[in-house]
């Protein structure tokens, strides 16, 4: 079989450089910041393990969703909504559907946040779908750095837009590049020729972008349909088959079938509802819902993570409302298993890599890190064939303020994180850190005469960030390495250990690189 | 255009079109790759719920064409830029939007 001509493959080139070049600053920074979200979790832990985190499932729930169900007017009882919410407490939401003017069909009810303990009331709130923001020492770090990740910061919908074209457009860049590349597998085990010369560049680029190819394939398909899913497919399929009613598509989607029976019952013992899906699952909910509560027909559905029990899927149990017996494991969407309920419920695992605990996100982390050299690699590549015109040449040093600066600027979240945690607002504290350190960056970059000098002093400057870190860490108020040892708490050890190797490496790579430099200029004088 | 080609744009008169696309290749395959491609792709997302099996689910005709929009997006970025003379290409991208036009409005028309 023939593949494309010449003529094909030079156009197919300009299209796989375009595609990586117009949009390669934002593709970095989604790149990079996944490929930190994907120890977020750990980071959580690391940012506030001082605070003892109990998880809200852990105690019983039953008499606390009663208690407040007492109090709650008698139209929000029939759906119950019981998360543990981002910032660690236990949410519960009594709601009815409601038509609310201009804005369609909503969830409107009283929502009530608690202490992940005690279950006493932290706020209270009726209104519209829970929109209520505590202050969350816990997850606010992973969350911002999240954020970046799947938004850019954007609100709304046109976050999800801009990264979901950014997957596409990273999709372009893959099948261009599996086209173009005609010796794929003698290119895994290419060496970097010295020098840094073009083709020193091209053999870097090859060599990240081969071995990390099923990876990007997989993550920027997964990722643009995340982004796309709710924000674009959705709506569209709404207004083509459900004549625009979105909550009827989502409905059709999400909601199977069920036999109604109105007759009264009582709720079923929602702690037993609880054990009996910890044992099945392996993991505690992070959802559970009651659907027409005080019903014979009534059902409780737990909604679990990616994993758990070795399934690579999350999984979504369902029990009878009345009696608390398990009905079945439900399909993610659909009424049964069927090829599509397979592949939108093997999107999100496939994306996180959480399937398979710590062992699943280390490849996730390495083959992230790998994607990562490949952008930034390609850009490279770009840049050095065009460094005789001069409009590429100023955008050489762009491409170094923001190959550095973004990871100087998310350690400057960090520690606006960490000094915010004295004075409580950790959300301005997190984007504030991120912004001033984003404006330190920029000052830099407007200063600095060369792009090689930007990077050396950037790449010195998060070096030396993010060898601080552990001690601000310290300093404010966090758990000390005994206390991680004795307590279990891993992560900080995990995520100290990765601070101070990574300011190690690029201290120590930074000073063989200087050495070099002297030593040619030696030779030459 | 050759002589070969003059003879078949008499028997098919619509090869005219496609041959004075040809005659702009650059402009032909940044249209297709473009607007052409995006529109064929958000239509496709639109149209397949109409066409596609249901599935035991009940929902794979809807779930489907969205988990397919950004890899069908994505070739019809990169298609346009395989052949020498991407008339062609235009061509199909126009007629296939045109079906998935007509299979929207009798879907609709079939679900109201």
């Amino acid at each position: 079989m023939n593949g494309p001509s010449n003529q094909a493959i030079k156009r197919l080139i300009s299209l796989h450089g375009w595609s990586g070049t117009v949009l390669s600053i934002f593709l970095y920074a989604v790149v990079l910041t996944g490929t930190v979200s994907v120890l977020r979790d750990e980071i959580a832990r690391w940012s506030d393990a001082e605070r003892h985190i109990v998880h809200p499932f852990g105690q019983p729930i039953y008499a606390t969703v009663r208690r407040l169900s007492d109090q709650v007017p008698e139209a929000f009882r029939a759906q119950v909504r019981v998360e543990h919410a981002r910032d660690g407490s236990l949410r519960v939401f009594f709601y009815e559907k409601r038509k609310i003017p201009g804005r369609g069909t909503q969830d409107f009810g009283r929502d009530y946040l608690l202490d992940p303990e005690t279950h006493s009331i932290l706020a209270a709130r009726q209104g519209v779908a829970p929109h209520q923001r505590v202050e969350s020492r816990a997850h606010e770090l992973s969350h911002f750095i999240v954020d970046l990740h799947a938004r850019l910061l954007i609100p709304g919908r046109l976050g999800l837009y801009a990264t979901g074209v950014l997957g596409v457009f990273l999709l372009v860049a893959v099948i261009t590049g599996i086209l173009i590349h005609r010796h794929i597998l003698r290119d895994l085990f290419v060496t970097e020729r010295p020098g840094g010369r073009v083709v020193s560049l091209r053999d870097r680029h090859g060599l990240a972008s081969v071995w990390s190819l099923p990876f990007s394939i997989l993550l920027a398909f997964t990722g643009t349909f995340l982004s796309f899913a709710t924000s674009l497919g959705l709506p569209i399929v709404a207004m083509s088959a459900f004549g625009g009613d979105i909550d009827r598509a989502f409905a059709a989607v999400t909601t199977p079938a069920k036999v109604e029976n109105a007759a009264p019952a009582d709720l079923a013992d929602l702690d037993q509802v609880m054990a009996d899906a910890l044992r099945i699952s392996g993991t505690y909910p992070r959802l559970l819902t009651i659907e027409d509560a005080g019903r014979r027909d009534a059902r409780i559905v737990t909604l679990h993570r990616n994993g758990g029990n070795g399934a690579v899927r999350s999984h979504t149990l369902e029990f009878d409302g009345a009696t608390g017996a398990f009905l079945r494991d439900r399909p993610l969407v659909g009424h049964e298993p069927s090829v599509g309920s397979a592949t939108v419920a093997l999107m999100s695992p496939l994306h996180f890599g959480d399937f398979s605990g710590l062992a699943s996100r280390a490849v996730w982390l390495a083959l992230g890190t790998v994607m990562t050299i490949s952008v930034v690699s390609g850009m490279q590549l770009w840049l050095k064939r065009r460094e005789d015109d001069p409009v590429w040449r100023s955008c050489r040093m762009m491409f170094a303020a923001v190959v550095w600066g973004l990871p100087v600027m998310l350690s400057g979240a960090a520690y606006g994180f960490f000094l915010s945690i004295l004075g409580h607002d950790v959300h301005r504290g997190t984007l504030a850190g991120f912004l001033v350190s984003g404006f330190v960056v920029l000052v830099l970059s407007l200063r600095a005469a060369t792009p090689v000098e930007l990077s050396r002093v950037l790449r010195r400057m998060f070096a030396w960030s993010v060898l601080m870190l552990p001690v601000l860490r310290l300093q404010t108020g966090g758990v000390s390495w005994g206390e991680a040892i004795l307590n279990n708490i891993w992560q900080v050890l995990l995520i100290d250990a990765l601070c101070l190797a990574l300011a190690v490496i690029l201290l120590v790579q930074q000073r063989v690189q200087d050495r070099a430099a002297q030593n040619a200029l030696n030779l030459a004088e | 255009m050759t002589e070969q080609d003059n003879s078949r744009v008499d028997v098919f008169p619509h090869l005219r079109l496609i041959a004075k696309w040809n005659a702009h290749p650059r402009r032909t395959r940044w249209i297709s790759a473009g607007p052409l491609g995006f529109v064929m792709a958000i239509l496709s997302m639109a149209s397949l719920p109409h066409g596609l099996p249901v599935g035991a689910g009940g929902v794979d005709h809807l779930v489907m064409p969205v988990v397919l929009f950004p890899l069908l997006w994505a070739v019809l970025i990169v298609v346009p830029v395989l052949p020498e003379r991407p008339g062609g290409v235009q061509a199909a991208y126009i007629g296939t939007i045109l079906v998935e036009l007509v299979l929207i409005v009798l879907g609709c028309g079939g679900s109201l």
